[in-house]
């Protein structure tokens, strides 16, 4: 078999690997604050496309998409239409798919693109010799006890990380395929559509592209010149952009004022015709700048176009929703959350969150390889600027250097003090693939040397059967972590911070959020009252809803909203939210639960009983 | 030489790697025997049934150790919160201590520097598993003589326009009063203040110059000293910007005994205490804030006895 051949089916078997583990793990999966939204408006959005299909002209009227799309339209649609077309063929058609599998079925085929991903890339990073490496690093991801957690789940954040590294893998193929540069585009596309994050790709991939133009076009008249005019095309829409935001009043709503007919539209158009054009002619005198740039410019065509066509609530009015899409996100509340024995409430935030907090949740043994990996590749990527640093090391090239730019972009993003905090460690889940590939270069390396020091005493003993020690040595805590803390994932913590006792310990927020609740539905189902009224804390109506309707709470059961009208309650513990803790000692007449969920003897859901 | 530092530093990292991947897995290995089994929860609850006495309480070590509230005996209060290692605990003449300090972090002795002061260790340490259970005689102690929680039942409520004008009278409701027309509240319930939960008089003000209070007629008899301490509730207390609320306990006389205020951002008690306490005759504790929302108020007004020694 061909290396070729080789690296497709291992590609392939990751994946399925991956896609089983999440399938065959998702029950008892709880569902997070935002998962059961994200249901209902999957299902509004499926019942869409079925009038679609039975009526077009009906559905395609502002009333009829305002209808079913207005539900959680802060996020864009294209994981949402995938889980709703999923549940109406999966779990209402076909039935083979209980509960709320249907659902999250995409999420876990998204998902487990990303180990196939980084196997990719990370082949593609470390050349002929990189087939450990990459494997390491594949696997490693799931081995992430949140990030395995965060991958049944019907959300965007996994999603968003898988489209990410394929936004970023398909730009590293562009430059080597002649048709690369469209499938580049249509990525990014799919990344916008994913979840707003990937809005900031283009600033960390454009300098890729502009540097790989650059190198290509140097010393060729020609194609420099239209290289020089690209940019030009470019800088000219650029500035006369800000020039006409500038004369609206600037400000963060100024897009709202834009209209769809108007100067704003002529500009982007006439970029775009501008850039095409440039492109064309570069073509002629250089394919490799061609492909370098037209990535660029087939992201900002396709972007814009699957973005938009994806999502049929922007179609009647594009410039007010999207305009109210960006603002939502830019104008995010904060949520409270416990780190290092303090309540965050608010900005300015501390500028090393989320560091600290990734340090005290990826398993120590994945942590330290990332490390070592990012450190020596950052090294040899600043010994390349230094003439003589080169010989101590070859210099880096430039994809290592593009993987550590995604390595560490969206921890900065995140890291910045005004940036809201909340959700854990999913906000910066893109940069982990990077980080992962990295890992399983330091591991790889270690190996190596391992081999060197063992086959010393042990001639016969290959590279092989050692790297697949050294590797199941790391691998093993964090599946061990995974499976010990599951289904309760937002819960761990990894043997730097002490586990999740340790970081009780050391005040780290114990969980996030709603999800821990199934923990202690069984003993709620086997003890309830008939028509007993359940209390279900920092439980929506959705996911009360959900728990009922998927057979996980029994049926009779009555929800309510507080303390007060309760007569039984399960608390989440939260810091934050001692206080409603402390309601329901005073409704219920005591301090003395029922019952729990204890995770290594952390309280997680504390229920009481009415006295 | 030039090739000399990456290999060095190659070999570091296969170390260390290795390294942490055994540490690693020796730590999940391990940590199941560091958590309590159940028949730990059951020796260590029967101890406590079986030689409790009144007014006892028993603390949590480390103070997130909650699970203990399922198992533990009713009649003893069990107190674990954020801060818990340095309470007082005055109205516990003992205090049995469950401390669990093989956990990761635990911190043992970080936590009893804070706890030991004033206290004497009644008998030995007992072991159920990975559970140390202690009895202390707590010197912190101070018997209380007049609790304006446990006085409420007889208490009258009403808000003043200025210090002995009553404006109008609060109306009994349920078990606490609200004051008719205004926000103005007092009602004895459980409060979060700074993470600790105390059952104390939570009282909302009027807003504006008025003041709400809460009168005693029978007052509170002589005492080693009176305590005043005044906390706003929940995460009310970091908001900021919002205005200083004042609270304070007058005798029948209208003569002020203690007087405290709670700035905007304060978080926890404030306390203050007038020594050697006469029979105060009536007894009104008073509350006033500029503003009357956001400013919920837990109060705990005590007459107390003198420390069992060693107090602070």
């Amino acid at each position: 078999m061909s290396g070729e051949a080789l690296d497709r089916r291992v590609g392939w078997g990751l994946f399925a690997a991956a896609f089983l583990a999440l399938l065959f793990t998702q029950q008892g999966v709880g569902f997070t604050r935002d998962e059961s939204v994200y249901f209902s408006a999957a299902e509004s959005y499926a019942r869409w496309y079925q009038l679609l299909l039975r009526a077009p002209t009906t559905a395609v009227t502002e009333a009829s998409i305002d209808g079913h799309w207005t539900e959680n339209d802060e996020h864009p649609a294209l994981m949402k239409t995938l889980f709703g077309w999923s549940e109406l063929l999966f779990s209402r058609t076909l039935r083979v798919a209980p509960g709320p599998m249907g659902l999250r079925l995409p999420a876990f085929f998204v998902a487990a693109l990303i180990p196939l991903l980084i196997y990719r890339l990370g082949r593609r990073l470390s050349g002929s010799g990189g087939r450990q490496a990459a494997l390491f690093a594949a696997i490693s991801f799931f081995c992430v006890p949140r990030q395995f957690f965060h991958g049944h789940l019907a959300c965007f954040d996994i999603p968003v990380a898988a489209m990410w590294l394929l936004t970023v893998h398909a730009f590293v193929r562009a430059q080597e395929t002649p048709r690369g540069w469209l499938w580049a585009g249509a990525a990014w596309g799919l990344a916008i559509a994913t979840k707003h994050n990937a809005l900031f790709m283009p600033f960390v991939l454009a300098p890729f592209s502009l540097y790989l133009a650059w190198k290509h076009t140097r010393g060729r008249p020609g194609a420099d010149r239209f290289f020089q005019w690209y940019v030009g095309a470019h800088a000219g829409a650029a500035l006369l952009m800000s020039l006409l935001v500038i004369f609206l009043g600037g400000g963060p709503n100024a897009q709202a004022r834009f209209l769809l007919l108007s100067p704003h539209t002529a500009i982007i158009l006439g970029g775009l015709g501008a850039s095409g054009w440039c492109l064309w002619r570069l073509r002629k005198h250089s394919e490799e700048a061609f492909r370098a740039l037209a990535t660029l410019t087939a992201m900002e065509l396709f972007g814009p176009l699957i973005f938009i066509g994806s999502w049929p609530h922007l179609w009647h009015h594009p410039v007010d929703n999207i305009a109210g899409y960006l603002a939502f996100h830019a104008q995010h509340s904060n949520y409270t959350w416990f780190y290092l024995g303090r309540l965050l409430r608010e900005p300015p935030f501390p500028l090393e969150y989320v560091v600290v907090v990734t340090a005290l949740t990826v398993p120590t043994s994945l942590l330290l390889p990332m490390v070592t990996g990012f450190a020596s590749t950052a090294a040899r990527a600043l010994a390349s600027v230094w003439g003589r640093a080169r010989a101590w090391a070859p210099p880096a090239s430039w994809v290592e250097v593009l993987v550590l730019t995604h390595a560490v972009t969206s921890i900065a993003i995140i890291s910045h003090p005004d940036v809201p905090h909340f959700g854990g460690v999913k906000h910066w889940f893109p940069s982990m693939p990077f980080l992962a590939i990295l890992a399983g270069r330091s591991a790889d390396r270690a190996a190596g040397q391992l081999h060197a020091w063992l086959s010393r005493r042990r001639p016969a003993l290959s590279r092989r059967a050692v790297a697949v020690g050294l590797f199941a040595l790391l691998l093993l805590p964090g599946a061990w972590a995974t499976a010990r803390v599951h289904p309760y994932g937002t819960s761990s913590y990894s043997e730097l911070a002490g586990g999740v006792p340790g970081a009780a310990s050391l005040g780290m927020q114990r969980q996030f959020w709603s999800n821990n609740v199934t923990g202690v539905l069984e003993w709620i189902n086997q003890n309830a009252r008939p028509g007993e009224r359940l209390y279900l804390h920092e439980v929506n109506g959705y996911s009360f809803r959900d728990y009922q309707r998927f057979g996980m709470l029994r049926a009779d059961i009555v929800g309510v909203g507080g303390p007060q009208d309760a007569t039984m309650a399960a608390y989440q513990y939260h810091q934050e939210f001692r206080e409603h803790e402390l309601d329901l000692w005073e409704a219920f007449g005591t301090t003395r639960p029922s019952y729990g969920l204890y995770v290594d003897e952390t309280p997680q859901i504390v229920v009481y009983r009415r006295r | 030489m030039a090739l000399e530092v990456p290999a060095l530093a190659r070999r570091a990292e296969a170390v260390v790697l290795v390294a942490i991947g055994v540490l690693a897995v020796l730590f999940w290995a391990t940590l199941p025997a560091r958590l309590p089994s159940a028949a730990d929860d059951t020796a260590a609850a029967q101890a406590v049934a079986q030689e409790q006495q009144p007014g006892d309480a028993l603390l949590l070590h480390p103070w997130w150790t909650e699970r203990a509230r399922l198992f533990l005996p009713e009649g003893v209060p069990v107190v674990g919160y954020l801060g818990s290692d340095r309470a007082d605990l005055e109205q516990a003449p003992r205090i049995w201590v469950l401390s669990q300090p093989s956990l990761p972090y635990a911190g043992s002795s970080a936590f009893w520097d804070a706890f030991r002061p004033g206290r004497t260790l009644v008998g030995e340490e007992r072991r159920f598993g990975t559970y140390r259970l202690s009895l202390h005689r707590n010197g912190r102690y101070r018997p209380t003589l007049f609790s304006s929680l446990e006085a409420f039942g007889a208490a009258r409520a009403y808000v003043e326009s200025s210090p002995g004008v009553k404006k109008l009278d609060c109306v009994r409701q349920g078990k606490g009063f609200e004051c008719p027309g205004t926000p103005a509240h007092a009602w004895p319930v459980w409060r979060d203040v700074a993470a600790e939960p105390r059952r104390c008089l939570s009282l909302s003000p009027p807003g504006g110059t008025d003041r709400l209070v809460v009168e005693f007629p029978e007052g509170a008899p002589a005492a080693d000293r009176l305590s005043l301490e005044v906390g706003v509730v929940w995460e009310w207390a970091v908001y900021p910007g919002l205005p200083t609320v004042r609270a304070g306990v007058e005798d029948g006389h209208g003569a002020p005994l203690a007087e405290v205020s709670v700035a905007a951002g304060h978080t926890g008690f404030t306390r203050a205490l007038h020594p050697d306490l006469a029979p105060t005759g009536p007894l009104k504790i008073w509350l006033s804030c500029p503003r009357a929302d956001s400013r919920e108020t837990c109060v705990d007004v005590r007459a107390q006895g003198p420390a069992a020694g060693g107090g602070t």
